[in-house]
């Protein structure tokens, strides 16, 4: 759920409340003191009737109090109780057909020695619409407010999130391995510019780590170079002393391999890291064609000596813009890889058309782990020949063109994929 | 035939210097820029081995220097940087070869038998080894005059021997100077083999001696 529908579900929530809320206990203020009110006006007329009925001569005419004004009525003689009483009252009234709310005073008076009871109503109709009608706009006053509140959250927000998800963006474009400084525009707010502050930091401390790693393997191979070199040279100075027992030229041979290995493992530690450092920037059109047809012929002999059967199909060339060198060591990887592991008189076949290059051959055990496939030093196969970098490799030059390379594995045959993409 | 090796690292110099006088080089070492200046302007060489990275100068200023100098020494660069920036600044100064760290040294010896040979002006550029000749510019082998049929691997594998004669060399290092740069990922010997195999054969049918020497599987020697 996004931030904003959140805050604004929130929002929604507390107003909901207020209104349930406010609406009856409005009502019922707003009801309470129209009722003091009109008491308080039938408390005042009926001492002004009192006032009036002691002023007039003679004897008083019950009976024409209807006609003095309508509601009221005066009947001789007291209730059992004394002084006023106010209570609500309900009336059928036939004209309107409807029930009309009364407040009635109902009073014991003594006027001219006798006492008298006297009935004052007052029709509540005309308060109770206007309760209504105060309650309907405030209710609507309400609503306005908070259909207002959302709709200025949700714009503010908008605007007040906007350096957040620009943050987010950046971010998620940023990639540690390339040669680019992240850079956040600035903004007024302090927790803004405080995240960004932050992650700046944090980034600059990754590439730092990133790069000292990079710069270790870089100084390492180049470092490691001389002693292999001397290593390597002492070797062939003592092949050359006499006399060697074949003891002795067994041994050597196997430091000779050993020194090969240590010799191979370090160039392509050299090159995995001039990949990563972009330094093959020359590129040029190369055709895919010509590069299988060179490296079929140079690995002919290996595949010949095995007996594998290497097919090539062409279905349609393919011209990518590439750095020549790496997209013959990308491809060589792979072909050497097929040729290496298959068995003696199976098959290895490529294929290129305008889509992909396939490169597969007959499996000599189960499929491969996709997951660890292209990582470093991560041999499958325990015959002590590959350094584990080759897939890395062809890998790494693959994402450096914007190249797929994938593997699955079918009928018992591993087959590598090179999708071009657009 | 002096050579002159410049190189920062003294344990390098003394190998190549070792294996080199083997050959009847005369061998002389610059461990530094300066010397490497002072003697490149005194005398003259067959073959100057440069080093570009030294501790203080840059090989490749040696290079522009002996140009600048017209001097016809031969030169080969030895850098520990592989990379294709140098080796095409140092070609374009004129550099006659261009050999990255770590390499053989019977291929060091390979070619600075090969731009000696390229730069003698006598005309001489045919190799003769009692029955066998081989011309370096038809790049034809002959046993008793008669031309014989190798492929081109072949001659290649012959003229590495030959130019490391009496010398054992590691089959590693014939794995890599035949087959380029490709071939040395396979730890597959099989096709040296039948290379070498196919060599004595077509040497041995031509009435030649049987120069070519396994020394224990550990690597070949051309003995004459």
């Amino acid at each position: 759920m996004k931030l904003l529908n959140r805050t604004v579900r929130y929002y929604l929530l507390y107003a909901g409340i207020v209104l349930l809320v406010a609406i009856p206990i409005l009502y019922f203020i707003i009801q309470g003191i129209v009722k003091e009110d009109v008491d308080e006006s039938l408390l005042a007329h009926k001492e002004q009737l009192v006032k009036k009925i002691n002023n007039m001569p003679g004897e008083v005419s019950f009976t024409s109090a209807e006609a003095i004004e309508s509601g009221l009525s005066i009947i001789p003689g007291s209730t059992s109780q004394m002084g006023d009483s106010l209570y609500s009252l309900n009336e059928y009234d036939s004209i309107s057909k409807e029930n009309i709310p009364y407040r009635v005073l109902q009073s014991t008076v003594v006027v001219k020695n006798s006492s008298y009871t006297i009935r004052l109503k007052n029709s509540l109709l005309d308060s109770r619409d206007l309760i209504e009608t105060i309650v309907l706009v405030m209710a609507i006053l309400l609503l306005l407010v908070i259909a207002g509140l959302i709709i200025i959250t949700r714009r503010i927000s908008k605007k007040v999130w906007k350096p957040f998800y620009k943050t987010v963006d950046k971010l998620h474009h940023y990639r540690v391995d390339k040669d680019e400084v992240l850079s956040f525009e600035k903004t007024s707010v302090d927790e803004f510019t405080d995240l960004n502050k932050t992650i700046t930091a944090l980034v600059q401390r990754n590439r730092q780590a990133y790069q000292t790693q990079k710069e270790f393997t870089e100084n390492a191979s180049h470092e490691m170079q001389t002693p292999l070199a001397v290593f390597q040279h002492k070797l062939e100075l003592l092949m050359q002393t006499n006399p060697i027992t074949p003891e002795q030229a067994e041994l050597m041979e196997q430091l000779d391999n050993t020194s090969q290995r240590m010799n191979r493992l370090n160039k392509s530690l050299l090159l995995l890291t001039k990949i990563d450092n972009n330094q093959f920037v020359d590129t040029e059109t190369v055709s895919l064609k010509s590069i299988i047809e060179k490296l079929l012929e140079q690995y002919k002999f290996q595949a010949d000596i095995k007996n594998i059967v290497v097919n090539f199909d062409l279905e349609q060339n393919k011209f990518l813009t590439v750095n020549k060198s790496l997209l013959e060591i990308l491809v060589s990887n792979l072909l050497i890889n097929a040729i290496r592991y298959t068995n003696s008189g199976e098959r290895v076949h490529i294929a290129l058309s305008g889509k992909e290059l396939i490169i597969e051959n007959t499996a000599t055990g189960n499929s491969l782990d996709k997951s660890r496939l292209f990582q470093r030093f991560q041999k499958q196969a325990a015959d002590g020949s590959g350094n584990g970098l080759g897939l890395e490799i062809a890998g790494k030059i693959a994402t450096l063109y914007q190249l797929v390379l994938s593997y699955r594995f079918e009928n018992n045959r591993h087959i590598f994929s090179l999708q071009y993409g657009e | 035939m002096k050579i002159l090796i410049i190189e920062d690292e003294a344990e390098l110099s003394k190998s190549m210097a070792a294996y080199l006088k083997g050959e009847s080089y005369v061998c002389e070492t610059a461990a530094d820029f300066k010397t490497a200046m002072d003697k490149t302007e005194s005398f003259d060489y067959d073959c100057i081995l440069l080093d570009i990275t030294l501790p203080d100068g840059n090989g490749l200023t040696v290079l522009k220097e002996l140009k600048a100098n017209k001097k016809a020494d031969g030169i080969i660069i030895i850098s520990a940087k592989d990379s294709i920036d140098d080796r095409i600044a140092g070609l374009n100064l004129g550099a006659d070869d261009y050999l990255p760290k770590p390499f053989h040294l019977s291929e060091l010896s390979a070619r600075i038998a090969a731009v000696i040979r390229r730069r003698r002006f006598d005309g001489n550029k045919v190799l003769v080894l009692n029955e066998l000749t081989i011309d370096t510019m038809a790049k034809v082998i002959s046993v008793h005059n008669i031309g014989l049929d190798l492929t081109r691997k072949e001659y290649d594998l012959l003229l590495y021997l030959v130019t490391n004669k009496n010398r054992v060399i590691s089959k590693n290092a014939i794995a890599e100077h035949i087959s380029g740069d490709g071939a040395d990922v396979f730890d597959n010997f099989d096709f040296i083999y039948a290379h070498m195999k196919n060599l004595k054969k077509k040497l041995t049918a031509a009435g030649c001696a049987d120069y070519v020497k396994s020394i224990y599987g550990m690597g070949y020697k051309f003995s004459i």
